[in-house]
């Protein structure tokens, strides 16, 4: 358990380095793109469209960072209003459906890349493979922090030990 | 099909699957129990829904707010707001409101805003001898108006949705973001000199110019970022990314406030913020368009029409059930889940698609405030370090002075439209 758990820390951090760098990239490059237009009078034709194969890497990635962190927000009204001990089991099965959800955007992200991967971008000229193999790596990425946290909580509740964000 | 759709999306909230997960599950049930649409769609959706320039501006905005927060800049936006209207009754609650009017025409969201301002205001306000759930309430309300006042997140993605123009909703929001802060002020001036709340003395002249001076690089920003989508200089995306250049250098090498470990967790953060918005926009997108697919809105608008055609009565309704989603929900989801199916009821009674892009943005903002849950309470309660029962109290004078706000505007479409007609951009 450890071993796994220190090695999704370790992947998350990775994780938190590249959203880092690409954001930066990000700014750099649109920002480029206003400088280009307004003081050298000529625009730059890639900008655009790597500026947002940059934000769906971020946007993806930056989501399973999300997902270890917990930082995806959901309606806690009624779940707050349950007991204990049928909250842990709800959040077991909350973290089961994410799960199920995650393994259709890999299955899928991974499908769709087949279709894309023959296509260019229509300015850089890239494989198209590049943008959208932000969804298979992402919804990895989700599926492991998550498919992780819902056996954490197994265990907890098998254990009784209490739960820790309670 | 709509039936497993609304269906299942309202047993995963109610189970508090995460918000997007949960509307991505609702859509891929339906796809699934039709059968007659390839799943391949949903990842198809997901990721054209993401890849859009406008929406660029939502990681800008987060980031230049951001940056403008740990670059000090909150502090001297608070300094000089302070020299204004301190020495008035309950001046600080009114410093707190006006604080926020300026970091929301940096900010674009309503969290980062009570976050920046509260977590000096609030403290100070409780030292000064104010109630602390008088202090949180008037913060966490006054937090709404960064989405109001320019530029808004989401009035970036209302206006993503539906085509109008990101610039022209920004200016529409001026003048609702001063009444609603003005009526904040009203309010908590009443309740300030009932209990007693003194101000401060009266700044003097030279004060108040030092502060300005200080405050004046900050104060330019909005300049900056609203000049340039006016001037036709800029579009949304590139002022927003001129403001993350602009707050930088300013933390980084005239307030030497910004440190590079700082930096490193504002980048993280900011990525993470935003990927939880852009989430929900990419599964909402799939949502939306199985909606569409399947004429809900047009099915809606007839269900609808037929009650009533009176305007005042539909926005009324429509206004109810805004306060009640907005309470519930999430403001990014409720925007594009909700904006498709009511858009076409609307503009069926000649309600301006800009002028309810205001209603809406307003009323989920009053959402964000109203018990028993609110972003913006759970983060000031957080600040103040208060439950939320104490605040429930407290902030209803607020939320009831805000709704009477959202009322003028929705019956007086001038306050939203005047500013951009002026303007010639809309």
């Amino acid at each position: 358990m450890s071993f796994i758990r220190k090695t999704l820390d370790r992947v998350n951090s990775l994780a938190e380095y590249a959203v880092c760098a690409l954001l930066a990239v990000m700014v750099v490059v649109v920002f480029l793109q206003v400088v280009f237009r307004f003081v050298i009078r000529s625009s730059l034709p890639w900008s655009e469209e790597l500026a947002r194969y940059l934000m769906v890497w971020i946007v993806f990635l930056g989501a399973s960072i999300g997902v270890k962190r917990k930082s995806h927000i959901g309606v806690e009204a009624v779940v707050a209003m349950l007991p204990d001990s049928m909250r842990r089991w709800t959040s077991i099965l909350v973290n089961a459906l994410c799960c199920v959800f995650f393994v259709f955007m890999v299955h899928y992200g991974r499908m769709i890349l087949r279709v894309v991967s023959s296509q260019l971008s229509p300015a850089m000229e890239i494989s198209m493979a590049i943008p959208y193999s932000a969804v298979f790596v992402g919804g990895a990425l989700m599926f492991a922090h998550c498919f992780f946290q819902m056996v954490e909580l197994m265990i907890e509740a098998i254990s009784g030990r209490a739960v820790k964000n309670a | 099909m709509t039936g497993v759709l609304f269906g299942s999306l309202v047993f995963f909230f109610l189970l508090n699957v995460p918000i997007a997960v949960a509307i991505g599950l609702a859509s891929l049930s339906a796809i699934l129990w039709s059968g007659a649409i390839p799943p391949v769609v949903l990842v198809q959706k997901m990721f054209t829904a993401v890849d859009s320039f406008p929406l660029m501006a939502v990681p800008f905005f987060i980031l230049a707010g951001s940056l403008m927060e740990f670059g000090g800049i909150s502090r001297r936006l608070v300094d000089f707001a302070n020299s204004i209207v301190g020495r008035f009754s309950g001046g600080l609650a009114f410093v707190a409101i006006i604080a926020s009017m300026f970091f929301g025409a940096i900010s674009g969201a309503a969290v980062a805003c009570v976050a920046a301002i509260g977590t000096i205001l609030i403290p100070a306000m409780v030292r000064r001898g104010y109630d602390t759930p008088y202090a949180t309430a008037v913060q966490a309300t006054a937090g709404t108006l960064g989405v109001m006042i320019p530029p808004s997140i989401p009035m970036i993605i209302y206006g993503v949705l539906t085509g109008v123009s990101i610039g022209a909703l920004f200016m529409g929001g001026i003048l609702p973001g001063f009444l609603v802060g003005g009526s904040l002020m009203l309010v908590a001036w009443v309740i300030a000199r009932k209990k007693g709340y003194k101000g401060d003395e009266k700044a003097s002249g030279a004060k108040i110019w030092a502060t300005f001076k200080d405050a004046i690089l900050a104060l330019l920003m909005p300049v900056i970022i609203l000049g340039g989508i006016y001037g036709g200089v800029f579009t949304p995306t590139e002022a927003a990314v001129v403001a993350v250049a602009y707050g930088f250098i300013i933390g980084f090498f005239v307030y030497r406030e910004l440190t590079l470990p700082k930096l490193k967790d504002i980048l993280v953060n900011t990525s993470i913020g935003t990927a939880t918005i852009m989430f929900i926009i990419a599964t909402s997108s799939v949502f939306s368009w199985i909606l569409t697919a399947q004429r809900v809105p047009q099915a809606v608008a007839e269900a609808i029409l037929s009650i009533s055609t009176n305007p005042v009565v539909i926005l009324t309704l429509i206004n109810l059930l805004l306060l009640f989603i907005g309470t519930f929900m999430e403001t990014v989801a409720s925007i594009i889940i909700l904006v498709p199916v009511l858009l076409p009821v609307v503009t069926q009674i000649g309600v301006d698609p800009l002028h309810f892009g205001i209603i809406i943005v307003v009323n989920l903002a009053i959402g964000m405030v109203t018990p028993p849950l609110g972003v913006c309470l759970f983060v000031g309660c957080g600040i103040g370090g208060i439950t939320l029962e104490s605040i429930s109290k407290a902030v209803w004078p607020f939320i009831l002075s805000m709704i009477l706000a959202v009322l003028l505007l929705t019956y007086i479409p001038w306050i939203s439209l005047i500013l951009p007609r002026l303007a010639g951009i809309y």
